[in-house]
């Protein structure tokens, strides 16, 4: 089987206190993987670790069979790996459209000297960057919120449009984080069949961390579950549903027995 | 109700320039030279603002050296024109690559410095740079020196003209290059560095080149503003770049409005006719400018081009092309 992420004896330690504690774990290309786990478990740091946000202290990071544990987090983002954020992270002074060309980045490129002089190179790269932009708007439903500024949309649209930049650079790993946090129910219902659509069209790799257990639990095929760092288990919905270790983390020893 | 004349899109922008062009274009039959001077030293400043405006506005960073940037360039020009007799026409650009360097060198300590600290760095780097202009005394001293107009070889034009003429020329291609780079990729990259520099990797952002490169840039436009503002007094005098000149710079972006072209235009053209028009009442207007200072950042943050973009909402800046 081929690997999009392959975790080997991962650390993250920050001075005493271990974010995550020789965690392997290995995801499949084109898996829809879901990640849970109490807070503090280490599910942000999961994938800050896999987008280069945080280097590794300990052990190796393999990116469709290479070796990236090293790899800086732009280079990252070159090779394909895209990552949303718990707070939806657009730039209030760029309109939605910019923002999601500002996904576009690395994928792209716009030397200074043509951006400079305004040559026809950088015409062709800009309207091209204004295509692709709109067509991942598109694909979420929200092109008509094209021309409106970042801080003039509801947590909703936000969401929308973090998950149409993301995927506006055509992602092989999309790492989603919370992507439900703060939604409505009609929201997230919304939100679940478009992370659906984009596993199943595209055959991009998701791993999805989400609190909203009802939304990891019908939409993965399988799941991760982190305690205090480290890699409780893995396995179905329904396993992991059943997995008294998980209960017992979720809902304490006494509760279990 | 019809509209015969439709200012809602980017038409007040373009009437805007047009006038303002006219205007510089004319000026020079218009004016006697006393103003010609104040104005040519307006146009100077709106290039060393979007300078400082590429830095602090678009990119967020809190370093002010182009102070240090225009006197290197202003130096490095004069000194080759006076002592190794080298044509204005290569010792200009040479000033201004040189003041690029200095930029570059400026942005290394950004890989760890931020805020406060990098501001302490930059006002720092403009107080080293004044100490040798005054000390060093190949380079003049205390006193400064004198730097020959540049000969326009047969082009007709008077001298001061000719100055005034290159100075308008090299403005508009620095607001038209801003204007280029403020709408492109790298200015995406710079507003997301100065709201959220954290996740800019995240985007495939390099975030030590992309400072690196900024710095750079406007070390080179201040360099050739450097090149310019002595051409223009005839003279390189230390005290032109010192802190009160920094303070002098802030006030023109925060009044003329942070991370805008506009702004800088408006900044640098309203506080330098201020500062002429005060002169006579000695320090008084030292004292304006601080009051100035504290009311715009106070009531108006996004200074005279942010009021303007509320009244006329289509004026705003464009940052995606083409």
């Amino acid at each position: 089987m081929n690997y999009a992420v392959e975790l080997t004896d991962v650390s993250v330690t920050f001075g005493g206190l271990h974010a995550l504690n020789s965690l392997s774990c290995t995801v499949p290309e084109k898996q829809l993987r879901g990640v849970i786990g109490p807070n503090g478990s280490g599910k942000t740091t999961l994938l800050n670790v896999i987008s280069g946000v945080y280097p590794a202290s300990k052990g190796e990071i393999r990116l469709f069979g290479d070796d990236i544990t090293q790899t800086k987090s732009h280079l990252r983002a070159k090779m394909g790996v895209v990552r949303t954020y718990q707070d939806a992270s657009l730039i209030k002074e760029l309109t939605v459209l910019e923002n999601v060309m500002l996904g576009l980045i690395p994928t792209t490129r716009q030397p200074l000297f043509h951006i400079a002089f305004r040559t026809p190179r950088y015409r062709a790269t800009e309207s091209e960057m204004k295509g692709t932009a709109l067509e991942a708007l598109e694909y979420v439903g929200i092109q008509f919120l094209a021309d409106k500024k970042g801080d003039e949309l509801s947590g909703g649209q936000m969401r929308l449009v973090e998950i149409a930049r993301a995927l506006a650079a055509r992602p092989k790993l999309l790492l989603l984080d919370e992507p439900a946090a703060g939604l409505s129910l009609i929201r997230i219902d919304e939100v679940k069949e478009l992370i659906r659509k984009i596993n199943e069209d595209m055959g991009v790799t998701i791993i999805l961390v989400e609190h909203v257990l009802n939304m990891v639990m019908t939409l993965c095929e399988e799941i991760t579950v982190l305690v205090s760092g480290e890699h409780l288990v893995s396995g179905s919905p329904e396993s992991v549903q059943q997995d008294m270790q998980v209960r017992e983390a979720y809902l304490g020893k006494s509760a279990v027995q | 109700m019809s509209k015969s004349f439709n200012l809602n899109t980017r038409n007040l922008r373009y009437l805007l320039y047009v006038a303002f062009l006219a205007l510089l274009i004319i000026a020079p039959w218009v004016l006697n030279p006393y103003k010609i001077h104040v104005l040519n030293t307006v146009i100077i400043n709106i290039i060393v603002i979007l300078a400082l405006n590429l830095v602090m506005g678009y990119a967020g960073q809190f370093a002010k050296a182009t102070v240090a940037f225009m006197g290197l360039g202003a130096y490095m020009m004069g000194l080759l024109v006076t002592k190794v007799d080298v044509s204005f026409w290569l010792a200009w650009p040479a000033g201004a690559v040189f003041a690029a360097l200095a930029g570059t060198l400026v942005a290394l300590p950004t890989f760890r410095l931020k805020g406060l600290y990098l501001s302490i760095m930059s006002i720092s780097f403009v107080l080293i740079v004044h100490w040798s202009f005054v000390h060093l005394r190949w380079v003049g001293g205390a006193s400064g020196f004198f730097v020959p107009t540049p000969n326009f070889g047969g082009l007709p034009i008077e001298r001061s003209h000719g100055v005034y003429l290159l100075s308008v020329l090299a403005m508009l291609s620095a607001v038209w290059v801003t204007r280029n780079l403020v709408a492109s990729s790298f200015g995406r990259s710079l507003l997301c560095l100065a709201e959220r520099e954290i996740i800019a990797p995240g985007f495939g952002i390099n975030v030590f080149r992309t400072k690196v490169t900024v710095y750079t840039l406007s070390g080179l436009f201040a360099g050739f503003a450097g090149g310019l503002q002595a051409i223009n007094l005839q003279f390189v005098d230390p005290e032109n770049y010192w802190l009160l000149q920094v303070v002098n710079q802030l006030l023109m972006v925060a009044l003329g409005g942070v991370g805008s072209i506009l702004g800088s235009i408006l900044g640098a053209s309203f506080i330098t006719v201020l500062i002429e028009a005060l002169r006579v009442f000695k320090s008084l207007w030292e004292f304006a400018i601080g009051a100035l200072l504290l009311i715009t950042i106070i009531f108006f943050p996004r200074g005279l081009a942010g009021i303007l973009e509320n009244w006329f909402p289509s004026i705003k800046e464009r940052r995606h092309g083409p």
